[in-house]
Order: C-alpha cells, then structure tokens, then sequence
C-alpha cells in the first residue's frame, strides 16, 4: 500500500499564455492537503490533470500508485470530486441526478447517502434550478461523499458560500477525514478555515510551486517583522525578505527564518527589531507579492 | 433603431452569407432541372431573419444589456422587425432580381418574371408571417421561464418541420397562383405582416421584462425530457421494479444507461410526429407508383432533420462534459455514447417508423430497404460528424441551420453522386470511416479540449 495518495513528478502542461510546472508535489495518505494561490495560479489546471481532464504535457501523476492516464476509469472509482463548475440541472432533480450518478460507483452507500442527505438538508425530489448556490454545492459534495471515496478532490468548494454553509461543508470534510483512512486534496481561498482544518498546504503562483509542507511547520516558518533603521539607510533585496511598509525608519516585512533573515538584519544594524507570528492569509499576501517583487 | 439593425447586421453577416450561399447553390443546381424554378422554394431563406432574433432573445445576453441602453422598447420592437421581416425581404428581393437578370443570360434560360414576383412576395410574406407567430405566439405570452422556454422549442420544432415540408414541397399545391386560394394566402400572410409591425412593441417589452436565465435553457429541456420520461414509466408500472423508479425517483439504474434510456424517451414524442406526418402526406398527396421516389427524397431529408432533432435534444439538455469526466467512466466510452446513442435513435426512429409506415401501406420492407437505397447510410455517417463540431462550439439553433444546409446539400450530393457509383463494400467502408472519424475526434476532445470538458482559466 502507497504511504502518498498523490505523487507528482515533474508535471508540465503548457497553454497559449500559461504554463503549469514543472510540478513536483506528495500528497500523503490521510491528509487534508490545501492548495493555495491566487487566482490564475494553475490550481484547478493542477487538480483537473490529477483526475484526468486533460493531457500534460510531461511528467508523471500516480493516484495511490496508478497512473492518471491509464488507469483513470480505476482511480476515478476510489476519487470523489467537487467543483464549481459542475452541473446537474439536466437531471432536473436531485434524486435524478442521485440515480445517475449512483449508477456509475458499484461502492455506493445508500445508507450512507440519505444519512448525508438529510445532514446536508436536501430532498430526492427537490428540483435543482431554484436551489441556492451553498444547496448546489452541497448537492455536489453528497455525489462526491456517498461512494465512500479514498481521495476527495474538492475545487473551491466554498467560494460563494455563507459562514454557515461553509462551516458546515468544513465539518463535514473533517467527519470524512476521521471516519477512515481518507485524503483531501483542496483548493480554496477561504484561507483562515484552511489554516485550521488542514494538515498540509501546498502555494502555488503563475504555475509554479512556491512553497509546501506541513500547515503548522509552514506557519511557523515566516515572521512579520516590524524594525526601525537610520534615517536614509536602505536595505538591499535579498530572498526570504518581503518588505510590506516603510515609513519613515520605520519598516514592516516578513522574514523567512529558515533562511536566517533576522540575523543578517542584525548584522545590518536594524534596532528594535520585534517578530511576531503570521496568519496564513498574512503569509499568502506576502509571498505571493515577494514572487511579484522578483 | 438604425443602430440596433445595424447591430444585428454585423453579429448576423455570416449567416445571411451562408444562406445566401445556400440558397445561391439551389437556385444553380435547382434551374437545369426545372422549367420554372420558383416553384421550389428554399425556405431556410425564411428562418434566417427570425432565428437570430430567436436565438438573442433565448440566450438573454442582448436583452440584458438593450434593457440598459436609452433606447424605448418600440424602436427595439421596431429594429427587431426590420432585422427579421424588412431586410431580409429586400434582400431576397435584390437575389431574385439578380437570378431573373443573370440566370438567361449565362444559360440562356427564361425566367417567368410573374414567378420570380410570386417567390419573392410569398416568402417575404412569410417573414412577416413568422415574426407574427415568434411575436404574438401563445408560448411569447407565458410567465413561467422555463414552460415558456419548452413551449418555444416545441413551437420552434413544429415550424422547422411543418414549414419545411408544407413550403418546399406542398406550397403550390396547397396555394396554386391565380387561383382564389392563392388571392386568400397572400391577403392572410400581409395582414399578419402588417400586424406584427403594429405589435412589435407589446412583444419587445414582454421580452425585456421576462429574462431568461442561463439555468432555464438547460431547465427547459430537461423539462421537455422529463415529462416524456415520467409518461413513459407510467406505461411500464405493471413490470415489477419499474414502480418503485417511478415513486422514488432515486431507486432503479442509473449511469450511462438512464442517460441513454432519457435520450430515448425525450425522442419519441418527436419521431411520432413525423412518422405521422409522412403518413398523412403519403396518403393525401402523393400517388402510389411515386412512393419510392418520394421516399428517396424525404428519407434523406427526414434523416438530417431527424438528426438535429436528436441533437437538439441530447446535447443542449446534455449533463455536463465536465461532470461526465469526473465520473469513473473512460473517454472512449463517453465518445461511444456521444457518437453512438444519436445513430442508435436516428436508426431507432427510421427503420420502426420506415416498418410501421411499409405495413401502413401493404409492403412491410420496401420503406426500410428504400432507406438503404437513398443513401441514408452515408448520410447518416456524414451527419456523425457534426456531434464533435457541436460538443467543441456548444450547441446553438443558429449552428444547426447553417449545418442543416450543408447536410441537406451533402445528402443530396451523395444521393445523386456517389450512392449510385460506390459498390457496397465501398460504400459501407466509406460509412464506416467516416463514423470512426466522428468517434476519434470526439474521443481527442473530450480528452483533451478544455473548451468540451470545461473551459476555465487557472
């Protein structure tokens, strides 16, 4: 049995005026992996190559040690997927699409899915045109949830969604995770619950891979640093340093400490230099500005 | 108002161009054979003022942002009724003349100049007629968005194909010129003209009041489709299973099967109807040693209309290639079933209905094998071709036309050119590769194309 639910080796795929990679990522088993960036960043590019939408144009995806090309149909029986962009109206109503889709999962859980069903506050004959955007999206999560899959791929399943409405998609996701030996792969901004619901993360800007690692060894990597130096007195650029204000002598950025950036400060003479942790949200702002910056 | 023609103009040309091409090429084709050309009519010259005003007031895009202009809803009502009645009747006015001026003088042919009149005014009768039906028809005045959708398919359905039929090939039977039936068409047809300029307004702010919404498209068909479905259920409640599908709705098979069970059921109503309407038409008017010749004219016909029915009814009311994708099923499976469920319903409709019509008539087979002998064959394996075209440029009534035209031409170029010369071997290997083709560029987009599995940037 593979220990990484996901492995990426060296993953390219290039578009008109966008290209992805090359990408080296692991998504271990059993983790809720967030993927971050900002928008354009190459997540959904990333997440549709895993679950098979599309040819890359080289490396390597292995989904619990298979090939992502020829053995999708297999991967695609053990991968539940959520996404904003999916569709069910067709269908015309949710027990429709709850049959349809039902058909093509030989795992399906009956028991499980009208347990969820009546979690998530939906009914089989609810018409899906008048249902709201957070009902859709819980519709779309009950499809992904009811086969009992090993690997959930959720593409921003909270965008648009109320604090309730999020909560709740965030709780459920947990419940999953704790229930057996499950994996989430997610793509979100909702960055303050992803710093607290997941284990890993992953940032990714204009296709490439920024940063990654464990949540809280990411988090307690980076400090906000607030300093005073000379009047006058500039500082060179140098990686790991995002300035994020000067004012007068006195100045604001973030410091990467595995990169030792406070003692070469000190070594520069600033005074009264003061660290303080960092959100997620406040490290995302500023390394995807650093990446600009450079 | 100017402006709001003008606009319709520039995003419409290509149409107008297409048909005018079209509509060139049956004139060209059409004169060597016939001693008075007018008589056959090419009515897709009608549809092509009314589908694109049809097709921006479906999608509501144009009518989002014309609400937003300072413009009054009578000088849209107005430009609309230009854009479909006035200037495509000039138009056509302006290609008849030059067919009566340029036609004897490169084929050294006459033309009757009272037959070119009579074409002209009948059919830009016609666009005045239709307008009056889009505008003041029974569907333009419900509320409800998606019933008001499906009744305006429907509506759309029945024109394409009782016009189709009634004015390419009954139109001077039904209304012979200098007769008093012709004198009561003509009078009919420029009162309803006249009247739908008079309610050009009315209609122009019904629509802008009533917006359709992206979800009431997809809605509308599904709607079509699950009323067929539920009907059709209902007649198999005695099998034992099938009862509780019904009540419950979630129980019963699903995946690719109910998916191509739901195709089925939303096509009978529509193969019914023609089946139908060829009987009656076989029965009424056309004299029983015609009936192969007709056959080999309306089969091919019936097989393309029939075509863009089944895809009207599959691929706009489709799921989403993106959810298709994201369930466990492989692409060349879901090529299969994009290529193959609408030959299966074409072939589903044609050889019943063709048996069924051939017992109406005394010789079970001689329908089904005229079937074969009219180059269906090879014109249904050219019609498969369409299904990547449609999933790559979404589906659109405006994209059927334009490839209506061009099957209904390709039919009867392989009909009159090839059927008769190819051997069978070559004729079924020819089928068998163009509907290969079709399969294999189905199978690249749906792998591939980000335009067919889910066009998003990021």
């Amino acid at each position: 049995m593979h220990d990484s639910a996901i492995e990426i080796r060296g993953l390219t795929k290039a578009y008109h005026r966008f290209q992805l990679g090359p990408l080296d990522l692991t998504v271990p088993r059993g983790a809720i992996y967030a993927l971050i960036g900002p928008n354009g960043a190459g997540k959904t590019t990333a997440l549709d190559l895993i679950l098979g939408l599309g040819r890359n144009d080289a490396g390597e995806i292995r989904v619990f040690g298979l090939d992502h090309q020829r053995d999708g149909v297999a991967i695609k029986r053990r991968v539940g997927y959520v996404g904003p962009e999916l569709n069910f109206e067709c269908w015309g109503t949710v027990g429709r699409t709850l049959r349809f889709v039902r058909g093509f999962y030989p795992d399906w859980d009956d028991a499980y899915c009208a347990e969820l069903m009546h979690r998530l506050a939906l009914a089989p004959g609810e018409a899906i045109a008048p249902l709201s955007f957070g009902a859709k999206t819980k519709l779309s999560l009950l499809l992904a949830l009811s086969h009992r899959p090993e690997l959930l791929i959720l593409d921003e399943p909270t965008t648009g969604l109320d604090a309730v409405s999020k909560q709740q998609v965030f709780a459920e996701l947990l419940k999953t995770v704790e229930a057996g030996d499950r994996t989430v792969l997610i793509s979100s901004h909702a960055l303050t619950d992803l710093e607290r619901f997941a284990d890993h993360v992953a940032l990714i800007k204009a296709g490439q891979l920024l940063l990654h690692g464990r949540m809280d060894a990411v988090v307690e990597r980076f400090r906000l640093a607030e300093f005073f130096m000379a009047q006058g007195q500039d500082l060179p650029a140098r990686s790991g340093l995002t300035v994020l204000r000067q004012d007068g002598n006195r100045w604001q950025a973030v410091l990467d400490q595995a990169q030792d950036v406070p003692g070469w400060l000190q070594s520069r003479g600033v005074q009264q230099l003061t660290l303080t942790p960092m959100t997620l949200e406040d490290l995302f702002v500023a390394l995807v500005r650093e990446k600009e910056a450079a | 108002m100017i402006k709001l023609v003008w606009d319709q103009v520039r995003r419409w040309w290509w149409l107008w161009l297409a048909v005018g091409v079209a509509y060139g090429c049956a004139v060209w084709f059409g004169v060597p054979d016939k001693p008075d050309w007018t008589t056959a009519f090419f009515p897709a010259a009608m549809y092509v003022g009314l589908l694109p005003l049809s097709q921006d007031i479906s999608r509501g895009d144009v009518l989002r942002l014309l609400r937003t202009l300072p413009v009054s809803a009578k000088q849209i009502g107005r430009a609309w009724w230009w854009a479909s009645v006035g200037l495509p009747g000039l138009m056509l006015g302006v290609i008849t003349r030059l067919v009566f001026v340029l036609v004897p003088a490169l084929s050294h042919r006459t033309i009757s100049g009272a037959g070119c009149f009579r074409f002209w005014l009948s059919n830009t009768l016609l666009f005045g007629f239709m307008f009056f039906l889009q505008a003041r028809g029974p569907s333009s005045l419900l509320r409800k968005d998606a019933v008001r959708r499906t009744a305006g398919e429907c509506r759309y359905m029945l024109l394409f194909f009782v016009s189709y039929f009634a004015v390419l090939m009954y139109f001077y039977w039904l209304f012979p010129p200098q007769t008093i039936r012709w004198d009561g068409f003509i009078a009919a047809a420029t009162g309803l003209s006249i009247a739908s300029w008079f309610g050009t307004e009315a209609f122009a702010r019904r629509q802008l009041e009533i917006l359709p919404t992206k979800a009431a498209q997809v809605r509308a068909v599904a709607l079509a489709g699950q009323i067929a479905q539920a009907r059709v259920e209902t007649w198999f409640k005695w099998i034992p299973g099938v009862r509780n599908n019904v009540i419950h709705g979630v129980a019963g098979p699903g995946g690719l099967g109910l998916l191509f069970r739901t195709t089925f059921y939303r096509l009978l109503g529509p193969g019914l109807f023609l089946v139908i309407l060829i009987g009656l038409m076989l029965h009424w008017t056309v004299p029983a040693e015609n009936y192969d010749s007709f056959f080999t004219v309306v089969w091919r016909l019936l097989a393309v209309m029939y075509w863009f029915a089944i895809l009207g009814f599959t691929l706009s009311g489709r799921p989403q290639m993106r959810l298709l994708r994201t369930l466990p099923v492989s692409s060349a499976r879901l090529a299969g079933v994009c290529v193959f469920t609408p030959v299966a319903a074409l072939l589903g409709f044609m050889v019943p209905g063709g048996l069924a019509l051939g017992l109406l008539f005394g010789e079970p087979l001689r329908f089904v094998l005229s079937l074969f002998h009219s180059g269906c064959p090879l014109l249904i394996a050219t019609t498969t071709l369409t299904i990547p075209l449609f999933l790559w440029l979404g589906y659109n009534q405006v994209l059927s036309l334009v490839l209506f035209l061009g099957l209904v031409m390709a039919g009867g170029l392989t009909g009159l050119l090839f059927q008769e010369h190819l051997s069978l071997p070559v004729n079924l290997a020819l089928c068998l590769l163009l509907v290969g083709a079709a399969f294999g560029l189905t199978k690249v987009l749906v792998e591939r194309s980000r335009r067919v599995y889910g066009p998003r940037p990021g």
